[in-house]
């Protein structure tokens, strides 16, 4: 049987915060509840996703879990110790990666940042000097380890993060968002270290908001929303639950939201989303998805985009993603900002 | 007992680490040695400047009687140096915490398993070192112009009371950088806290000259024990003995304060540990 090195049993986190209004008057506090009664299991070697929207729970979640946040209800244990009754021990087993590019002494080398942080974890200056080395030769930043990290580009700095989380050699790896902000080819060698990393036996629990990584990195997802689980699985187990949906891609210009409004009301479809790539001419991609029949609702949506002079690029049946999932499990669309869609 | 060393071990590491991060980050920022030397001299021409202005040529027979001392730039040089240094510390601990905070290496220590009260004690090292440097290149000059040499012992025992006078401004600055994590804005109260260690502490009048009360009020401040005890070895020339009332009564209240200091930010560390306030910035 696979070892459990994270379980969660309805972790709960309430935050409150209060709203200013103007000078003398007292704001009104409001109780916002970050993550409700969260529970999960990760097993070792596993990559485990937590993918949710901005605001979902998931940084409160990896917060929680490395100890620096107290639940408020619940409990958990990583690598075999309580979050909250051996910190230290916990502390002594995992890395963490926060942020991307924060977090350094500018002041300070890559290298001189990596060994204050491992002397932190009690890795005597010998051991240090040896694991930094192959900690900088992994993430390819040998060349720059000596330049301060004021000159650092973000994908370098969040090279050094990611070494940073495996100074001391931790069996349970916590990544929030590994490469948010990161140019493609640092974001490809971020995630084939990840990947590596797992193959090595060590458990990855990570949070994203790209669902195309989530699907390419992870053995397992969590889709959380607004605090809460809504479901758990394979990325292909995720897909299986709208399998019988039919789902159309429509690459186009002219997407405007009185467009998306009018599919919306179209008889057979369930869900449309769209991502703009240009919000100038509002160009992108827009995804329908049908309770019915290909034939009997696609004539229907070509008349619509073209009356409505749309001008498409591309229309094709499409696999369902892991943004169907989550628009079937929520109702609501993925990327707030840029998609413009919703449950009929 | 192969635990024990071990911890030991560890703890050095995190003292080492501490050390020379503070020293590295401060050598490649080397302005602050400008100011530090010649702040101390602009307050001294100060001070010398209102005495003459009040007193005339009276001033320096007064300064005599009152102080017991005979060269008032020395004097005034080791006080407002002193003065400098601890405004500094008490400021510097909020600040550098809240630094720390924005720059997102804050809540990174807190993910490792070092000890957080030694952790943020282990700044009284480099701080104590560059105080010592401070007041070595400060006062250097008079002292040679008045041909005089400080023996070891003055040396080590100045070096030694600079550590421990440390050792209660840090955990006034525990206190207010607790302040500044948890109000964001806590500048009034450290600016009070900064005049009111300045006034009772008697770093440029002996505390004789204050009203009975205040008097009694600044021997509850360590750093007045600390004025006064530097002062009768850098100025008078007096040997310090271990069994002097006054360095026990130093580092007894140096270790209230630090004890406070620590208390107070280990009840704002679980606060913000639920609150989420660690990471807030």
């Amino acid at each position: 049987m696979m070892k459990k090195t994270v379980i969660a049993e309805n972790l709960t986190k309430v935050f409150v915060t209060k709203e200013r209004k103007g000078l003398f008057k007292k704001g009104l506090k409001k109780r916002i509840v970050a993550v409700d009664h969260v529970s999960f299991e990760v097993y070792r070697g596993e990559i485990f996703g937590l993918l949710g929207p901005n605001g979902a729970g998931k940084t409160t979640t990896i917060k929680i879990l490395s100890t620096l946040l107290l639940p408020d209800e619940g409990e958990a244990w990583v690598n075999g110790y309580h979050v909250v009754k051996e910190a230290d021990r916990v502390r002594a087993t995992i890395g963490v990666s926060l942020y991307s590019d924060r977090g350094f002494y500018w002041k300070l080398t890559g290298r001189e940042n990596l060994r204050y942080f491992a002397y932190l974890h009690h890795i005597s200056p010998r051991e240090a000097e040896r694991k930094i080395e192959e900690l900088l030769e992994l993430v390819g930043l040998k060349e720059h380890a000596d330049k301060l990290v004021e000159e650092y580009s973000t994908g370098m700095k969040s090279k050094l993060n990611f070494a940073r989380a495996l100074l001391n050699d931790p069996e349970t790896l916590f990544l929030d968002e590994p490469t948010i902000g990161l140019d493609p080819a640092s974001a490809r060698t971020i995630r084939e270290i990840i990947k590596r990393l797992s193959r090595e036996g060590k458990t990855i629990f990570l949070t994203t908001h790209n669902m195309e990584e989530a699907d390419f990195l992870c053995d397992r997802i969590a889709i959380i929303n607004r605090g809460k689980i809504v479901a758990i699985g394979t990325p292909r187990e995720l897909k299986e639950m709208v399998r019988d949906k039919n789902i159309v891609e429509i690459e186009a210009i002219n997407l405007t939201d009185t467009v998306v409004e009018r599919v919306r009301r179209l008889g057979g479809v369930e869900y449309v989303s769209v991502t703009l790539a240009d919000p100038v001419s509002f160009k992108g991609t827009m995804r329908v998805t049908f309770d019915g029949e290909f034939d009997e609702c696609l004539p229907d949506l070509l008349k619509v985009l073209v009356d409505s002079n749309v001008r498409l690029l591309y229309v094709k049946p499409s696999e369902p993603s892991l943004e169907d999932v989550f628009i079937a499990l929520t109702g609501v669309s993925f990327y707030e900002e840029h998609v413009k869609g919703s449950k009929k | 007992m192969r635990n024990m060393l071990k911890a030991l071990r560890n703890n050095l590491l995190v003292i080492y680490a501490v050390y020379i991060k503070e020293m590295k980050i401060w050598l490649r920022y080397p302005s602050w040695i400008f100011v530090f030397i010649t702040l101390p001299y602009t307050l001294t021409g100060l001070f010398y400047g209102v005495g003459y202005a009040i007193a005339g040529n009276r001033a320096f027979d007064n300064f005599v009687k009152n102080t017991g001392a005979r060269n008032p730039v020395l004097y005034y040089l080791l006080g407002s140096t002193v003065l400098l240094l601890s405004v500094i510390i008490i400021e510097d601990m909020g600040a550098s915490i809240r630094s720390e905070q924005l720059r997102g290496t804050f809540e990174l220590h807190y993910l490792s398993p070092a000890n957080k009260l030694l952790l943020w004690s282990s700044y009284v090292l480099p701080h104590g070192t560059v105080s010592f440097i401070v007041i070595a290149a400060t006062l250097a000059p008079p002292l040679i112009w008045e041909t005089r040499t400080l023996d070891i012992v003055s040396v080590l025992w100045t070096i030694v009371l600079l550590f421990i006078g440390m050792l209660p401004l840090y955990g006034i600055g525990l206190i207010t950088a607790s302040l500044t994590i948890r109000f964001k804005e806590p500048w009034a109260i450290i600016n009070i806290i900064k005049a009111f260690i300045s006034v009772c502490s008697g770093f440029l009048y002996p505390l004789t000259v204050l009203p009975h009360w205040l008097q009694l009020v600044s021997k509850t401040i360590p750093t007045s024990y600390l004025a006064v005890l530097l002062r009768d070895i850098l100025i008078f020339d007096r040997k310090l003995l271990l069994e002097d009332i006054r360095l026990t009564a130093l580092v007894i209240t140096s270790l209230l304060y630090l004890a406070l200091g620590f208390g107070i930010y280990l009840r704002w560390e679980n606060y913000a540990r639920k609150t989420g306030d660690l990471s807030k910035y």
